[in-house]
């Protein structure tokens, strides 16, 4: 019978898309390391723009179908019976904590600008609203049970028995309970400012969003394994500091310093990994029930060869983040105020922005809790945008 | 691994070297398909995406433009392990005695379920990149802005993983009881903790990677259908070569060679339009072809992998198809319609068995069929499918002759 619902709702979202004719963007391509050493694509994010008319002349209307769907890794953070923040004491927590989670979300939305800023594709103000749903469903990792020393997992210990009951509400990590899948649906609503010059190798000025996402338990189709009400804010601001151009597109050196800040705050008792946040280079930011994080970056930008997706570029930053309020997903009531911190170089070489190959190293200064300080680097070839 | 990277970033430079100093459009597609394994996405929502990238390139004056294309995908689904060949020698099922089968080695034969209910299915997540670059020459004379003749020089990479089944890690183990390939402390069950020369995917860690490269040339005289709406006409011929020879990083793993073969193809179409109406807004009312096609191909080299095999894995074969299409109306909007087709099919089927050690048994086989397909297509997402047949000669396979059936709704994307 959910099939049936889901597959009718479906057919009923894409039936106003009956538009002939309709153009698409690929926003980003992941891969995973254990998989094909992180060189072939595991999960991707496109959407279909449908050709609406502009509801008011000069300014964006854009009617969407947004699909992310494929295989991620993910880490687990809490406790999944009491909600425990396992950074606190990690020596309890001595297993692996890396499963995989084969995801789609799909969102169907409306948005309509506002004032053109005549430098951007963008207008100056853009309101949205969104539809949306998630299915998910995790298992182990992919090298599990793939010798003796790979038994042990997140879910089974190296004895061939559950770590975690499955017969009972995993409090710590909602969407883990029973089959350790979960179906949301939820609404989304927001608001951009978009005052950016931006043309790959330099960007100069300010763009903001303010993005909420209610996911109620009652929201039709849910599972009830997740209920959350979240709000997610962002603000971008760009300078380029220097900058040797090549004729009128394209650029042979530039260095731009950039700022971005998030701010999310998170209700609900239910809330599933995938809406929590707070994601920096190298330590974890709590899930409580405020989240800031924040990342200071010069980019040195280096020739666009022949064409301005193909160049490299060097990028120093500094992450920070913080975990304020309550612990979210926990049995013990705590409140937390915890900071992190880490820096590092990317080095990257893009090309037609398809493709790039990497080289970034990293030290996580200030690691979460009881965490030691680490340094980490990495070496690759990935697909992407 | 890291030769592997090294090559493909070597082949980026090259290419964006090559490409460079042009202007380009790019252009993009996606297809993505429901199904597979249980559970996943809830039967609806898609387990495997397929989706590339085009660049047009100026290469030689007063020629259409070349066509570059990276080409990604990846799907996650089962697989099945295949009873009918030993995986120690090779040897297919029907060349043997029933007594030499009892005593060969074949997957779900023997002890296979000692410990517990065994399955055959396991988890395949897969992935491909492939590379191509295609330059075409002279003008199509059924279409003017498509060429004649076409050169193709293409790379093909893929990763494939053979894990135990996922809902083994779900509660209770999803109601397996026995996993297929390692015992619960993680050690190789039999017959994986030796090499399997006739199945060399699943050797090791089964983690696999092999890569071919690929030169097509094909003659194009037909006419351009941009929704498949339309009634197809005209004639094309393709020669395609491929190789997979061990030395292209296809021996890197430590589960040994993985791919050693070469393959050649031969194809060539016919069709012809009988009648067309249209409606007043230019969309199709109902339109008629028949088609005729021929191909002939053979696999050769001592691994052949996976994605490779040959059916009933007999290195050569010759299909014949006569087809009948009708197309119906479209409506409410230009890719939405319906089409019906009927197909016969003879495929002589030859050589000796690909991936057997001693390379001692040979074989023809005849088979031939009947099938009728309906599709419903709407608005490019949705595409019902129903299809009948009729198998009137089985070949090797000691099967009557017998009707069969599938139908399939599927959530698709293709642009």
């Amino acid at each position: 019978m959910k099939r049936f619902i889901l597959f009718a709702l479906l057919l009923i979202l894409l039936f106003p898309l009956s538009a002939i004719g309709f153009g698409y963007h690929v926003f980003e391509i992941r891969t995973e390391p254990e998989f094909g050493q992180g060189v072939f694509p595991t999960s991707v994010k496109y959407q279909f723009n449908f050709p609406v008319p502009d509801l008011i002349q000069g300014n964006k209307t854009k009617f969407a179908f947004r699909l992310d769907n494929g295989l991620v890794y993910r880490t687990l953070r809490q406790d999944p019976l009491t909600g425990a923040i396992m950074a606190k004491d990690p020596e309890q927590y001595d297993f692996p904590k890396e499963y995989t989670v084969h995801f789609d979300e799909f969102n169907l939305f409306f948005a309509q600008g506002f004032i053109d800023t005549g430098f951007s594709d963008n207008d100056l103000l853009t309101a949205f609203v969104s539809i949306d749903g998630r299915f998910e469903m995790a298992f182990e990792r992919l090298s599990w049970m793939t010798g003796p020393d790979d038994t042990g997992g997140v879910f089974w210990k190296e004895d061939g028995t559950l770590r975690f009951p499955s017969d009972s509400f995993l409090t710590g990590t909602p969407e883990l309970s029973d089959d350790r899948s979960v179906f949301q649906t939820s609404i989304s609503i927001g608001l951009k400012v978009d005052f950016m010059h931006d043309t790959t190798t330099t960007r100069d000025g300010i763009k903001a969003g303010l993005y909420w996402r209610f996911a109620p338990r009652w929201m039709l189709l849910t599972d009830g394994s997740a209920s959350f009400v979240v709000s997610w804010n962002e603000i971008q601001a760009s300078k380029t500091l220097f900058v040797v151009p090549n004729g009128e597109e394209r650029t042979w050196f530039s260095i731009v310093l950039d700022d971005f800040f998030t701010y999310r705050a998170i209700m609900g008792d239910k809330v599933p990994s995938y809406i929590q946040g707070g994601d920096i280079w190298g330590p974890d930011v709590p899930n409580a029930a405020n989240v800031i994080t924040n990342r200071l970056s010069l980019t040195f930008y280096g020739p666009q060869v022949n064409s301005r997706d193909t160049y490299p570029s060097v990028t120093i930053f500094w992450d920070l983040g913080w975990a304020l309020g309550k612990v979210k997903n926990s049995l013990l009531e705590e409140k937390i105020f915890e900071s992190v911190g880490s820096y590092g170089i990317r080095c990257e070489f893009v090309v037609f922005s398809i493709a790039e190959f990497f080289y970034e190293i990293g030290c996580s200064y200030d690691p979460v809790f009881a965490e030691e300080m680490y340094v980490e680097q990495r070496f690759g070839f990935s697909v992407g945008i | 691994m890291r030769r592997i990277l090294g090559f493909v970033v070597f082949f980026l430079l090259c290419l964006s070297a090559l490409c460079a100093a042009e202007s380009y459009s790019l252009d993009a597609y996606i297809e993505a398909v429901s199904g597979g394994v249980s559970g996943f996405g809830l039967g609806l929502f898609p387990l495997g995406t397929t989706f590339g990238f085009e660049k047009y390139i100026d290469m030689i004056p007063e020629q259409h433009k070349a066509e570059f294309q990276i080409e990604l995908s990846f799907a996650f689904n089962n697989a099945s392990l295949s009873r009918d060949y030993d995986y120690l020698t090779g040897r297919p099922r029907w060349a043997l005695t029933y007594e030499e089968v009892e005593n060969g080695h074949y997957f779900g034969g023997g002890d296979w379920n000692d410990g517990g209910e065994r399955s055959l299915s396991y988890f395949n997540p897969r992935s491909d990149i492939d590379i191509y670059l295609d330059q075409g020459f002279w003008e199509n004379p059924l279409y003017s802005d498509g060429s004649l003749f076409n050169v193709r020089l293409g790379y093909n990479a893929r990763f494939a993983m053979a894990r135990e089944e996922v809902v083994f890690s779900l509660p209770d183990h999803g109601g397996l009881t026995s996993p297929v390939f390692v015992w619960s402390d993680g050690s190789l069950r039999e017959p994986f903790d030796s090499t399997l020369p006739a199945y060399p995917w699943l050797n090791g860690d089964r983690n696999v990677f092999t890569d071919y490269l690929y030169l097509l040339l094909s003659l194009n005289m037909d006419r351009d259908t941009p929704t498949d709406a339309e009634a197809e006409e005209g004639v094309s011929v393709e020669l395609l070569f491929e190789a997979g020879p061990s030395w292209l990083f296809n021996n890197m793993t430590e589960m040994g060679v993985q791919s050693d073969y070469y393959l050649i193809s031969l194809f060539a179409e016919e069709k012809m339009e009988i009648f067309s109406m249209e409606q007043e807004n230019g969309w199709n009312w109902m339109n008629m072809y028949i088609g005729h096609s021929n191909t002939l191909k053979y696999v050769s080299g001592s691994v052949v992998p996976e994605n490779k095999m040959p059916d009933d894995r007999l290195r050569g074969s010759l299909e014949d198809r006569i087809w009948i299409h009708f197309n119906g109306p479209q409506f409410m909007a230009g890719d939405c319609y319906t089409n019906i087709e009927f197909n016969l099919y003879n495929t002589l089927m030859f050589g000796p068995v690909a991936n057997e050690i001693d390379n001692i048994t040979r074989a023809v086989e005849l088979q031939s069929s009947f099938s009728a397909r309906f599709q419903l297509r709407l608005f490019g997402f949705l595409r019902f499918e129903y299809q009948v047949g009729y198998d009137f000669i089985r070949g090797i396979w000691p099967d009557h002759p017998s009707w069969w059936q599938n139908s399939a709704l599927q959530f698709y994307v293709s642009i």
